[in-house]
């Protein structure tokens, strides 16, 4: 009676040999197949394994099966604890990781109390951890994410971005990224650093990763200064007092010219630019920040990109109208 | 309780009525609330009434004296224009002008320890003297909420309303903050409110926390949308994550009783591989995307549809695992489609996104709902309400849902 387009596209073909196998480990397998047998999942079929068959099952794994699974979720709730420490036990999850290196494992946890004992231990990331009532939207996702682009990788020349970060650690590690994949793609970086950040460290960071600073630079790929420069003017007034100020359209022209002489240049595609922000709430400027930020264009029309780095206590500080004003002026926004 | 007397202060309304009485009346009704209820100075600008027809109905309906109204008139308490002279009274629509007469009222008011000014403008000169443009330009030059005491409705006829253009009604609803129909909160199951046009809806609803399946009442709503649809003969489109679970889209189906008379083969779809979309969405690739809108064209063009209702509520599931950029990507892409589809074929495409509002409750979902909100035309509760993009959604949902408990008991 209805008509399901899915099922006379071929773009979707849904063919049970063609399915890619989601291999779910549990003690639990009658809940699971009651809550899951009521949905299809167009590409995928679920394989439910019990805990205490596990090892048979990978014994009899060929390298079909291999080829065809996408992905692994052990059911931690109900997994075999150490019966000395009542933990986890970590050699059958090691064992595993062992076995299916090449495959994506998740985690599903009974609470969120123990998502920290669960990376203490050192298996896994957060971000490989769901929590129950575990449903079918919770593996549709999984297998989504198995092949999604981290995001700093999604970010492409014209994104005008809003980072918000919760440590130093987490902000440097992400310039340091964010300049690799300029590297990569031939995009000269601009790292504006915060008073917090001493060159000299980031310097030493980045050289842990192999990168060829001095060529970098030399080549004119790399410059890092600090924010102050580029976003605010000093200005003497009568003789002794100094007022900063924020000149939107002088920034704007500075960044703008910077991505006309790149452009340029043989062979570099564009500009790339880190900003930590600090320095406007450290000198009061909150509403000139907001207003520079809604004069920024949503998407540039210079091949630049710009990722503005905010602290999420600074952003604590805003009231909602100046956070809203912020998130709608830029297009990508992570929190 | 009114929509009218729950009105936030410095709030820019957009009214839209039925007849020209009826936006008399109501612009009176509200008027009178602000100056005996809310202590506020008031403005009624109308070409309507001459200016002793409006006094006549004031000293009528307001119990004021002939002597008293004098008095609150000479005062700036009462204030009474035509739309000619706060309009048109040079030979350009001078903004700056009117603003200022404007905010000359409402610094009157408060020196007159008087809250603010409360202003009705009807608008319909602007039509008259076919200056339409302007008059959305003139909207647009104020903010959703005003930066000076002044609360005032804009007022539009209906029949004017709905020669605007999809653009200018988005304009329209992004520079006020709240949508009345007669003053009350606009209804998208209003008869009036004509959604064979293109809008991009956002619908919120609030199921139980952790449910995997829709509420029963907001399947009703659900049901309601497309039943009209098919009930008009639309060409209906059903894209949801729950057609996933085997017995759902008969579920839908079921509630559809509007259907058993009439063929429904050829006016309603149900995409049942909607975890492909969600999937490729993530990964940023809105290819089977494309592929629905040429599916949704031909089909259209096929079965001589010009009106046609889309249900989606992929973009929620983005949401909900935060995968926030692709969400707005996504709400991206169909707002690109829906005006493309008119533009180039003359379809009329009403897309209702669906999304869950527990959903918005904590950081930092609560601030990439700014973004949800920003990018539809309209954002409604389960029930069709339409709401402001700009008002505290949740304590006007809450409030009302509190109306309705203690009216139970």
């Amino acid at each position: 009676m209805l008509e399901d387009i899915g099922n006379h596209n071929n773009n979707y073909i849904s063919n049970n040999n063609k399915k890619k196998t989601v291999l779910l480990v549990t003690g639990n397998i009658q809940y699971y197949q009651q809550q899951f047998n009521n949905y299809n999942i167009n590409k995928y079929k679920i394989t439910f394994v019990n805990w205490n068959d596990l090892l048979s099952f990978i014994t009899n794994f060929d390298d079909t099966k291999r080829k065809n699974l996408e992905l692994i979720i052990l059911d931690i709730s109900t997994a075999a604890k150490d019966a000395k420490t009542n933990q986890i036990s970590t050699s059958t999850i090691g064992e595993i990781k062992k076995i299916f290196y090449d495959t994506r494992i998740f985690f599903i946890l009974p609470f969120e109390s123990m998502i920290d004992n669960l990376l203490s231990i050192g298996i896994c990331k957060q971000e490989d951890i769901r929590l129950q009532p575990f449903s079918v939207f919770d593996i549709i996702d999984l297998i989504s994410i198995t092949k999604k682009n981290e995001r700093l990788d999604r970010l492409q020349l014209k994104d005008h971005c809003m980072y918000i970060y919760s440590s130093v650690d987490d902000k440097v590690k992400d310039a340091i990224k964010f300049l690799k994949i300029g590297i990569e793609n031939n995009e000269m970086t601009l790292l504006l650093l915060s008073k917090e950040i001493e060159p000299s460290y980031l310097l030493c960071q980045i050289a842990l990763h192999d990168i060829d600073i001095s060529k970098l630079q030399n080549n004119g790929l790399l410059k890092i200064a600090n924010t102050e420069e580029y976003y605010l003017s000093f200005n003497q007034k009568y003789n002794k007092i100094n007022t900063v100020t924020v000149d939107n359209k002088k920034v704007h022209s500075n960044f703008f010219n910077l991505a006309d002489q790149v452009n340029k240049r043989e062979g570099i595609n564009g500009l790339r630019i880190f900003a930590m922000l600090d320095c406007f709430f450290e000198h009061g400027l909150v509403d000139e920040l907001v207003d520079y930020e809604c004069e920024t264009p949503f998407k540039f029309s210079k091949p630049i990109l710009g990722i503005c780095a905010y602290n999420d206590k600074h952003i604590a500080q805003l009231s909602e109208d100046q956070i809203r004003k912020l998130v709608l002026t830029h297009s990508s926004v992570w929190i | 309780m009114s929509p009218i007397t729950q009105i936030q202060d410095k709030s820019h309304i957009l009214g839209i009525y039925s007849s020209p009485q009826r936006k008399i009346e109501d612009g009176l009704e509200y008027l009178r609330i602000g100056f005996e209820e809310n202590n506020e100075a008031i403005l009624m600008i109308t070409n309507e009434l001459t200016k002793n027809e409006v006094r006549n109905e004031i000293m009528k309906s307001w119990k004021i004296s002939p002597n008293k109204l004098v008095d609150l008139e000479k005062n700036s308490i009462i204030n009474i224009k035509s739309s000619t002279e706060v309009y048109f009274s040079t030979n350009r629509i001078d903004r700056d002008k009117i603003g200022k007469q404007f905010s000359d009222l409402a610094n009157k008011a408060i020196e007159k320890r008087k809250r603010g000014l409360r202003a009705f403008g009807d608008v319909k000169i602007f039509f008259e003297r076919g200056y339409e443009k302007y008059i959305i330009e003139f909207e647009k030059s104020f903010p959703p909420s005003f930066d000076f005491p002044m609360t005032s409705i804009c007022a539009y006829d209906l029949d004017d309303f709905e020669k605007l253009d999809h653009r200018s009604r988005k304009i329209l609803f992004e520079h006020h903050n709240l949508y009345l129909t007669n003053n009350l909160f606009r209804n998208i199951f209003d008869d009036s409110f004509s959604l064979s046009l293109t809008e991009h809806i956002c619908m919120f609803y609030e199921n139980e926390l952790q449910s995997s399946s829709f509420s029963d009442s907001f399947v009703t709503s659900l049901s309601r949308y497309l039943g009209e649809g098919l009930l008009h003969n639309q060409l209906c489109i059903y894209l949801s994550m729950h057609n996933t679970k085997k017995d759902h889209p008969k579920t839908i189906l079921s509630q559809l009783t509007n259907l058993k008379k009439s063929p429904i083969k050829k006016k309603f779809m149900v995409i049942k591989n909607s975890d492909d979309y969600y999937i490729n969405a993530v990964r940023n690739n809105l290819k089977p995307f494309e592929d629905l809108k040429k599916e949704i064209f031909e089909k259209a063009i096929l079965g001589n549809k010009k009106d046609i209702r889309i249900v989606c509520d992929i973009p929620n599931f983005l949401f909900r695992y935060k995968h926030f950029d692709q969400c707005i990507a996504l709400e991206e892409w169909w707002d690109q489609a829906i005006e493309e589809l008119n533009k180039n074929h003359g379809l009329n495409i009403s897309l209702l996104c669906l999304y869950d509002s527990n959903n918005f409750k904590n950081i930092p979902f609560k601030y990439h709902r700014y973004r949800i909100n920003d990018i539809h035309g309209i954002v409604c509760d389960s029930e069709g309400m339409v709401h402001s993009k700009y008002s505290k959604f949740d304590s006007l949902t809450d409030k009302r849902k509190s109306e309705k408990e203690g009216k139970g008991r």
